[in-house]
């Protein structure tokens, strides 16, 4: 396998540091580049060439949310990894419209990082039952103007965000549904696509809507 | 030219990845004991005129088949019916069904009625094959070779105990068109059955110096003797040496096996000939037919379409197709034993099969599968196209593959510079022989030509995502997605907009007339048209308001077919549009895929199935034929959301994208059953009563039922028997003075009716097949239903008038009572909400201020240290002492993480509702149970109201359910933990469950944990049920008012 490029953005000093320790170290993966702003991540980062990104949600001026739907649209695809103090769902929902694939705590312990770092490669991180709610409350409710926005859910990718509704695990999930946990790595990733896309959608919808 | 050579890396071609499951066009279908077949071992098959199929087994009595069901008919059920082991079945030709058994018992069954024939007699005498009839005069053959004569009365003929020890030992009996009964010995001597013995054939033809191997019917009732020295055929009164181009081996007749207008087959040792006017049109060799042990001698038979079976106990079965294709059906492929007992062709020429693990129905499909599973993750396809090298491109979620020559290839194109991902891949094919479009999701549309991949034009010209490619006829290529519609003459790339009539709007699919014409299906709009450089709304009426549309189709005819999400399949004849959904016999409501064959067909994919449909039919109703894996598809789901998804290609065939690989239907080998189904009410239930009518399409006078009065339920119960896809056949109703018209019912088997008045109606019920073809007559019963002497209209009138002025004098009293009581309530909340909303604001700025900058700050610094804790521990000059404290450093501060996050979380006022309280418990616990071997189950009520929740209550519910959760995971030692949230009655309603070790309530006086939640809920005005039995798991209940604190 390839070596996996890492870009980093966090505005604390010490964790950009440790974190850059902790992919360095780590056979496989390299750090490429690490950023404390939004604006310089945005500046310069795709030159670069990072496969995937750790990115903190809360940065100066441009937050990370910002951040990761402009480097999304330089970049497609790129994928991006949110770091969080605190489980906040509204915020890591509104990262993941934006375009992230997963999301990480930032309390977690090196290997979980890089587990998170491992499996959002291969497809996407699971989410927690309750972000997976959000997310099928967000493909049911489509606005007026926007009936119309990008591809709906499939019958399958909605039987997994059921199943992630109810704290099932990946693994479970596939053992349920007797698919591989490959395939359900796949759904996971059209889910993030999907909700991207469709949050794209409905940005440029609004921003021609206005006179 | 704006394009430019994007890549000239050579592309990696990986071989035979795929395959063609082609090979099997014979479906395998298996009825075992669980699928309601009696017993497994079926020994016999028959099949009576209504269409029914009787199943006769070794230890699981008779039953009845109507395609779906099956009726087990026993001693008990039919008073008749005496051994489990039915040994063989016989409908003859005025269509009453014979039954043997083992004891050499004879039933019949006519009109729904058992009647023993002849009882008890030797186990020897039990009958093994049917010679046919000669007046009123039935002919068997027994198991020891005995002639039975039924004429009313049984006539045993060379009878066993008559037999000498110099009698010849017969083989075979057969009798010809004339009733003249033949049969040959085992030294291979041909006799005949003059009354009263048997005779040697001493005619004056050289038959008497063959050795006969075999003897059967021929097309004209002739009979056919097959010898070692080829084949002799009656005629006039001799048997005359038949002249065929048989070679060596071919010559020495071991069977034969005739089949109306296909001639005779027969059989050398391996060596199969079809002999048709006095030629062999078709030879083969079956290696391996007659090697091994032969446990009995082997059977063949001619099937309807011109194939040959040929049976080989212990090693399943060889099948020869009308095209003279071999394939040896066994376990290996899907039969459920190689034990096969018996073999029947039916009147919808399926073939059955009995074998000792159950029935085989096997039945031609023409579809054919083109299987992508082993090529990397998933095997779903999205897009498919031929180019004019005659390769089919499959465009995949994630790769591109190509299908020539009867093998698959996988395409890897690599990433461009790092700058493009190849997601979503569509395919069109492109100007040249191999050339082709490939349109991405993120990287826009690329040209591959030849080897060469380019970029004709930048991603992002086109929204980045491509998801319908289709060419006009004057070969310019248009590409649309959410982000508009585009076109690409070969130079330059247009963007149709506002100028041109065109709204932004999501574009699902393009289609192209051949006058210039074009149509776009598009979000809002549904369907635009354009012509002279603009685009006008084609005003569709009396659709549903949001419609999504999947694919878009204009036929020969110049229909225009819209398929839809959810909403079924539209039709725009240029005029008026119609609608047609599952009711109307569509697989499924979302169509997404859809295209013509050459034929006059309209061909479409749902996320259920295909479906088939005329397109020249605009007169009375629209048929569908529906297809699904039993008619050989891999999987229901065809794939959706992209264009074109499906493509005819140049040989006719239609490819389809699915969930499962692509699938190949044949257009000109569609067979269409022509026999009708035939309809039967099993019953009538009248409330609780059942009354069992047995009333077919053919009782055309059948007597009136009588009903007593009252008021009843009436439920009717019905079939429509097809033995092809009973599953798909589909029923109309009518009670006559209830329904104006036939009802459609779809596939339902049964109707209930209730509160019908006194007087006489008339059910009926007609069915049809998925093929389209009606049953002759419907089904019909008669009843009268008897009136009480008091229901009389003019009593009636009077009682209703009565009741409707008492009724509205006691509801206007209520209304009256109502207003007031809401009206005082009102006046008082108002006064005290004005008080408490001014306290609540300068609270709830002090706490959003409190809980940021705990976050910001405090959070922020922790997450720091247990990071620098992680830093050092990894650092390789500190001893191990030193390693250990550093990773409890971590620990402890990340453990201070989620403390200082409870408390932002509880100070915070923007979580002051219900539904933050029920997500913050949820994370939770997925979070505490995440590493542990307790699953955590969680079940939110999708809609859990975003009602205001006091800062403290809050916090007092949240810590009951975090001590319980931890109760469960230090005490239980469940291996499920579930946790479920809902708001019922205006309560909020926690409940915490494990199957865990559980305890007793009253003995656990160390309970601090339990008192302390327990004083919370007090504290809350919460109640709080602590349900626990030892051994059985504990059940915490928590139901908080919701109304209290507003």
């Amino acid at each position: 396998m390839q070596e996996i490029r890492i870009g980093i953005v966090e505005d604390n000093h010490d964790l950009r540091n440790s974190l850059q320790q902790i992919v360095n170290s780590t056979p496989g993966m390299t750090c490429v580049c690490a950023y404390s702003t939004a604006e310089d991540a945005i500046r310069s980062m795709v030159d670069h060439k990072p496969d995937l990104v750790l990115m903190d949600i809360h940065l100066p001026f441009r937050n990370g949310i910002e951040c990761t739907r402009r480097l999304k649209d330089l970049r497609p695809s790129l994928l991006v990894l949110i770091l969080t103090v605190y489980e906040d769902s509204e915020s890591i929902f509104e990262a993941l419209k934006a375009g992230a694939s997963g999301y990480l705590l930032k309390r977690s312990s090196p290997s979980e990082i890089l587990a998170a770092i491992i499996e959002v490669m291969e497809g996407g991180s699971p989410m927690s039952s309750q972000i997976a709610r959000k997310v099928v409350s967000s493909f049911q409710q489509a606005a007026p103007s926007i009936a119309s926005d990008g591809e709906p859910l499939s019958e399958r990718e909605q039987e997994v965000l059921g199943f992630l509704t109810k704290g099932y695990s990946s693994k479970e999930i596939a053992d349920k549904m007797h698919v591989s946990i490959n395939t359900i790595k796949t759904h996971l990733k059209h889910i993030y696509q999907k909700l991207h896309v469709r949050s794209r959608t409905e940005i440029l919808l609004r921003f021609r809507g206005d006179p | 030219m704006n394009g430019f050579l994007c890549g000239l890396v050579g592309l990696c071609l990986l071989w035979g990845m795929g395959s063609l499951r082609a090979a099997t066009r014979n479906l395998i279908d298996v009825w075992t004991p669980y699928e309601g077949l009696p017993q497994s071992r079926v020994l016999s098959i028959a099949q009576t005129p209504d269409g029914a199929l009787w199943v006769g087994m070794q230890r699981g009595w008779l039953a009845r088949f109507d395609g779906l069901e099956f009726t087990a008919f026993t001693a008990d059920s039919t008073q008749v019916l005496v051994s489990p082991e039915i040994q063989k079945l016989h409908v003859d030709d005025r269509g009453v069904l014979w039954i043997g058994d083992v004891d050499g018992c004879l039933f019949s069954y006519e009109n729904f009625a058992f009647e023993k024939k002849i009882g008890k007699t030797v186990a020897e005498r039990r009958i093994i094959d049917w010679l046919g009839r000669q007046g009123d005069e039935l002919r068997f053959v027994t198991s020891v070779r005995e002639l039975l004569f039924w004429n009313g009365s049984a006539r045993y003929e060379n009878q066993q105990s008559m037999r000498t020890a110099t009698s010849p030992q017969i083989e075979q009996f057969c009798q010809d068109g004339a009733g003249v009964i033949w049969c040959r010995t085992l030294e291979g001597v041909l006799c005949r059955w003059e009354s009263g013995g048997l005779v040697p054939w001493q005619g004056d033809d050289d038959l008497q110096q063959a050795n006969v191997r075999h003897l059967c019917v021929g097309e004209d009732g002739e009979m056919h003797v097959g010898t070692d020295r080829g084949m002799y055929v009656a005629e006039g009164a001799g048997f005359v040496h038949q002249k065929i181009d048989f070679s060596e081996e071919e010559v020495k007749v071991f069977q034969l096996a005739h089949a109306t207008g296909h001639g005779i087959w027969t059989r050398s040792g391996d060596a199969l000939c079809q002999v048709e006017a006095g030629k062999v049109t078709k030879r083969l060799r079956i290696e391996g037919l007659s090697d091994g042990p032969m446990f009995r001698p082997l059977e063949m038979h001619a099937d309807a379409a011109g194939g040959v079976w040929i049976l080989k106990y212990g090693n399943g079965v060889w099948h020869v197709n009308e095209r003279g294709v071999c394939e040896h059906l066994s376990t290996a492929n899907g039969l459920p034993s190689d034990l096969v007992e018996t073999w029947f062709e039916d009147r919808e020429k399926n073939i059955w099969l009995g074998t000792a693990a159950g029935l085989v129905r096997i039945k031609q499909s023409f579809f054919s599968l083109v299987d992508t599973s082993e090529d990397g993750p998933g095997s779903e396809v999205i897009s498919v196209c031929e180019t004019d090298d005659g390769s089919i491109w499959l465009g995949r979620d994630n790769g591109l593959s190509r299908w020539r020559d009867g093998k698959m290839e996988t395409i890897v194109l690599p990433r461009m510079k790092e700058k493009i991902p190849m997601a979503s891949i569509t395919v069109h094919p492109a100007k040249g022989l191999n050339n082709l479009w490939i349109g991405t999701v993120q990287s826009g549309a690329l040209l591959r030509e030849g080897e060469t991949l380019l970029q004709p034009f930048r991603y992002d010209r086109v929204g980045q995502a491509v998801r319908v490619m289709r060419a006009d006829p004057q070969g310019n290529m248009w590409y649309g997605s959410e982000f508009g519609l585009f076109r690409w003459d070969g130079v330059e790339l247009r963007q149709f907009g506002e100028a041109d009539g065109l709204s932004p709007g999501h574009i699902f699919d393009v289609a192209f007339g051949d006058d210039g014409a074009m149509w776009v299906a598009k979000a809002d709009d549904i369907l635009l048209e354009y012509r002279n450089g603009r685009f006008e709304k084609v005003p569709l009426t009396g659709l549903p308001g949001s419609l999504r549309v999947l694919a878009m189709h204009r036929d020969e005819l110049g229909g225009i077919w819209l398929g839809t999400l959810g909403a079924g399949l539209l039709h725009y004849d240029g005029k008026k549009v119609s609608r047609f959904t599952r009711e109307d016999g569509l697989p499924g409501d979302s169509v997404s895929q859809l295209i013509s064959d050459d034929f006059g067909y309209l061909w479409g994919g749902t996320q259920q199935g295909m479906f088939r449909t005329k397109l020249s039919e605009t007169e009375g109703i629209r048929l569908f034929q529906a297809f699904d894996h039993r008619d050989g598809l891999p999987t229901a789901e065809c794939s959706s959301g992209f264009q074109p998804a499906c493509w005819k290609a140049k040989d006719g065939r239609l490819w389809f994208a699915t969930a499962d690989g692509a699938v190949v239907a044949s257009p000109g080998e569609v067979f269409l059953n022509p026999v009708p189904p035939y309809v039967l009410i099993h019953d009538m239930q009248v409330n609780e009563d059942m009354r069992v009518l047995n009333r077919s399409q053919d009782d055309l006078t059948p007597p009136i039922e009588v009903i007593v009065p009252g008021k009843h339920r009436y439920e009717f119960h019905f079939t429509g028997i097809s033995q092809s896809a009973a599953e798909k056949v589909r029923f109309q109703w009518r009670l006559q003075g209830v329904d104006d018209d036939w009802i459609d019912g779809q596939q339902q088997r049964s109707v209930a009716y209730s509160g019908l008045r006194p007087r006489l109606y008339q059910f009926s019920v007609r069915a049809r097949t998925n093929d389209g073809v009606w049953s002759l007559r419907p089904a019909t019963v008669s009843f009268s239903v008897q009136p009480y002497w008091w229901q009389r209209p003019m009593l009636q009138i009077a009682m209703i008038g009565v009741g409707l002025v008492v009724s509205t004098f006691f509801y206007a009293t209520y209304l009256r009572r109502k207003h007031a009581r809401q009206l005082e309530l009102v006046q008082y909340e108002r006064s005290l909400e004005q008080q408490r909303f001014d306290h609540k604001a300068a609270m709830e700025r002090e706490r959003s201020r409190i809980a940021a900058e705990l976050h910001d700050d405090l959070g922020a610094n922790l997450t720091q240290i247990s990071w620098l804790g992680e830093a050092a521990h990894r650092s390789e000059s500190i001893t191990d002492e030193e390693k250990d404290l550093f990773s409890r450093i971590s620990q402890k501060s990340r453990e201070m993480v989620r403390g200082i996050d409870e408390i932002v979380w509880a100070v915070n006022p923007k979580n002051d509702t219900i539904d933050q309280l029920a997500t913050y418990v949820c994370n939770f616990a997925e979070q505490f149970f995440r590493n542990s071997p307790t699953r955590c189950r969680i079940d939110v009520e999708q809609d859990i109201p975003v009602m205001a929740l006091d800062s403290h209550v809050r916090h007092h519910l949240y810590l009951i359910a975090k001590e319980s959760l931890h109760n469960v995971a230090k005490h239980a030692k469940a291996d499920r933990v579930w946790i479920r949230i809902s708001c019922v009655d205006g309560f909020f309603l926690l409940v915490i469950e494990d199957r865990g070790v559980g305890f007793l309530p009253q003995e656990k006086d160390s309970g601090d944990g339990l008192n302390n939640m327990r004083e919370r809920a007090r504290k809350t005005g919460a109640d709080l049920e602590i349900r626990s039995t030892p051994g059985e798991g504990t059940c915490v209940t928590l139901r908080y008012p919701l109304n209290q604190n507003s």
